[in-house]
């Protein structure tokens, strides 16, 4: 598909326009997490990242899946159509590279390639939701996406990606939704020179070298195989205090819980995030506990993430937007978990 | 089978008849509202469901009924946690939901022309008790088959009228025990895997299916290893804690396999590829 550049100070009548037909959501001003807005200036905000990340935009915290009533005839089951999960039309802009690879890899986990099911809930929340992305112009403490192998920071995975090339966007329509964004800026875009390209690039490498540590994450993966039993896990996990913040923060965790909620005979069945890193995440009801100790739930993030779910999927689940890294309370740092484990002995 | 567009939806049941089976296992017979829902619910033995107690929430349990007897759905409930516990509380005419048939199931068509060997402790004859009756039910495709199962007592014995029709036909062998008899029992006194060892089956075509808790299964596993079974021969039955059954929720992996998509049921050489936790 074709490239475009549009002038910075054009940017925001493009964005006016697809405020016309969508609802138009980008990180608040607060920087906690995307927001519904009409500051078409703030939303390409350029500099940090938003603390939540967008993907509460498709998978909620907390989401009815049904309903249900008990009369004498028996029980009334009525479905949350799927498609009522978004009422509105949107339009998610300045996502950041990262997040919007944690969406591609969410719609794999969703999808029914995968398991078997598709979730409907997040399908069609995916499906009416176009996203905007943006490359940031710094990235912050603790960021090491040049490092994931999942994230193109020139291409990032959205509708359109943008790179900011100073005095314009870059901006590339990667799906068909795509262009028919560009499509409402008509007149505002012009088609994108080798010159821009090159320079689209140029950043993008540039912004790859700032944010890599040299992290082996697609490396780790053959690795881990040996380490299940290592004492490292143990000694990995002592500072946790089971808060369960950097899953819950983590653009690619997905785990969830299924609970009821009824008052007299009505009542309705929601689920809610959950995370591997609370005790009672995998306890049965016998009593049995396979993942007992921190050091078990430890080895379950981070095996689930670049061990379990790339042999199912052939993808890293993790974007290095070093959310868990800057907000852990007691400062357990995953790019130290990832350099440790690689220069583990097998046991 | 047609996969439901809304696979979170429950279909409505309703309980035909509670069998009490030990002091804290109940069986329920169920059967869908609506005709369409029991028409479409295309199982095999090894599958799994969701049961929802609407108010308290959803568990899973396997399917211990057969396809062979069309029309219902039973489920062994022992009284535990919440929702097993509001079962309990449920008579016939109530209604639940079901949700499934959910994850894979045993591969009794690979089993034809083969010896089986059922070994079941406790509430683990459940699952156990779906293939046993659909291989009973299909007599001539299988060749010997002996079931070995026992409990604490022999009032945790579960399923017993149905035992007593085992235990009375000619074309398949029960052997029952009990960790602790009492005056009534007349029947063999002690655990499960030493009985197996005792019995020697060959391992020449024969297949050893065990469900039970956890201690059973590692000595049975041992033994079935000192008769010379292969890790393929050798198949279960496992339990992880679950909430979707569709692979989404993320908490019942073993390793990169989720038990409720990928199992519950394994091979002794398919768990241990898994490694990890088990």
């Amino acid at each position: 598909m074709p490239d475009y550049v549009i002038a910075k100070d054009k940017a925001p009548e493009w964005l006016r326009r697809l405020g016309e037909k969508y609802a138009v959501y980008a990180p608040g001003a607060d920087g906690m997490g995307f927001a519904r807005t009409t500051d078409y200036v703030g939303a390409l905000a350029p500099s940090g990242n938003t603390r939540r990340p967008p993907k509460e935009m498709f998978f909620p915290t907390s989401q009815t899946l049904l309903t249900f009533k008990q009369g004498e005839q028996g029980v009334e089951i009525n479905e949350v159509a799927p498609e009522s999960a978004v009422t509105e039309r949107r339009l998610l802009v300045g996502v950041r590279p990262c997040d919007a690879a944690a969406l591609s890899l969410l719609d794999v986990v969703f999808s029914e390639q995968y398991s078997g099911y598709e979730d409907p809930f997040y399908r069609s929340a995916r499906t009416a939701t176009p996203v905007i992305s943006l490359l940031c112009a710094e990235p912050l403490e603790g960021c090491f996406c040049g490092d994931a192998p999942g994230v193109d920071l020139a291409s990032a995975a959205a509708d359109v990606a943008l790179v900011d090339l100073g005095d314009r966007y870059f901006a590339e329509a990667r799906s068909e939704t795509g262009q028919e964004l560009i499509a409402a800026g008509d007149g505002l875009f012009a088609a994108a020179s080798d010159a821009d390209r090159e320079a689209r690039d140029k950043i993008a490498a540039d912004f790859r070298v700032r944010t890599s540590e040299s992290l082996p994450l697609a490396e780790l993966r053959e690795k881990l195989r040996g380490l299940h039993d290592s004492p490292l896990w143990q000694q990995l996990s002592q500072k946790c205090v089971r808060c369960g913040v950097c899953s819950f923060l983590c653009p690619t965790c997905h785990c969830f819980d299924i609970q009821d909620e009824a008052i007299g005979d009505e009542g309705y069945r929601y689920r809610c995030w959950d995370t591997c890193q609370f005790t009672d995440f995998a306890l049965m009801t016998s009593g049995e506990n396979p993942r007992r100790d921190a050091a078990a739930r430890l080895k379950q993030r981070i095996c689930h993430k670049l061990e379990y779910l790339p042999d199912r999927t052939d993808m890293i689940y993790c974007v290095g937007c070093g959310r868990c890294v800057r907000l852990c309370p007691v400062g357990m740092d995953v790019r130290e978990t990832i350099e440790e484990l690689s220069v583990a002995q097998a046991e | 089978m047609p996969k439901p567009s809304n696979p979170y939806l429950p279909s409505p049941a309703r309980i035909e008849e509670v069998r009490v089976e030990t002091p804290d296992t109940k069986t329920f017979k169920v059967v869908f509202c609506e005709d369409d829902c029991r028409d479409g619910f295309a199982y095999r033995p090894g599958h799994f469901a969701e049961v929802s107690v609407f108010g308290v929430g959803e568990a899973p349990f396997c399917i211990n009924s057969t396809p062979t007897r069309p029309g219902f759905l039973e489920f062994s409930i022992k009284r535990m946690g919440r929702v097993t516990s509001a079962m309990h509380e449920m008579m016939g005419g109530e209604q639940i939901g079901v949700r499934g048939p959910l994850g894979n199931s045993f591969p009794v068509e690979e089993w034809r022309g083969r010896k089986l060997l059922f070994i079941g402790g406790g509430i683990g004859l459940a699952p156990l008790r779906s293939a046993i009756n659909y291989c009973l039910d299909n007599r001539a495709d299988y060749g010997e088959i002996n079931v070995v199962y026992g409990a604490r007592s022999p009032a945790d014995l579960v399923y017993k009228p149905e035992l007593e029709q085992w235990g009375a036909r000619s074309d398949m062998k029960l052997h029952l025990t009990v960790d602790g008899g009492n005056e009534e029992w007349k029947g063999r006194v002690g655990f499960v895997p030493p009985l197996v060892t005792e019995l020697g089956p060959s391992r020449e075509d024969t297949i050893a299916i065990t469900c039970g808790p956890p201690i059973m299964i590692r000595l049975v596993l041992q033994g079935l290893a000192q008769l010379g079974f292969s890790d393929e021969q050798i198949v279960t039955t496992l339990e992880m804690r679950m909430k979707c059954g569709i692979g989404k929720c993320g908490r019942c992996n073993i390793g990169r396999s989720y038990v409720c998509v990928d199992g519950p049921v394994y091979n002794l050489a398919q768990l241990k590829a898994l490694g990890g936790e088990h």
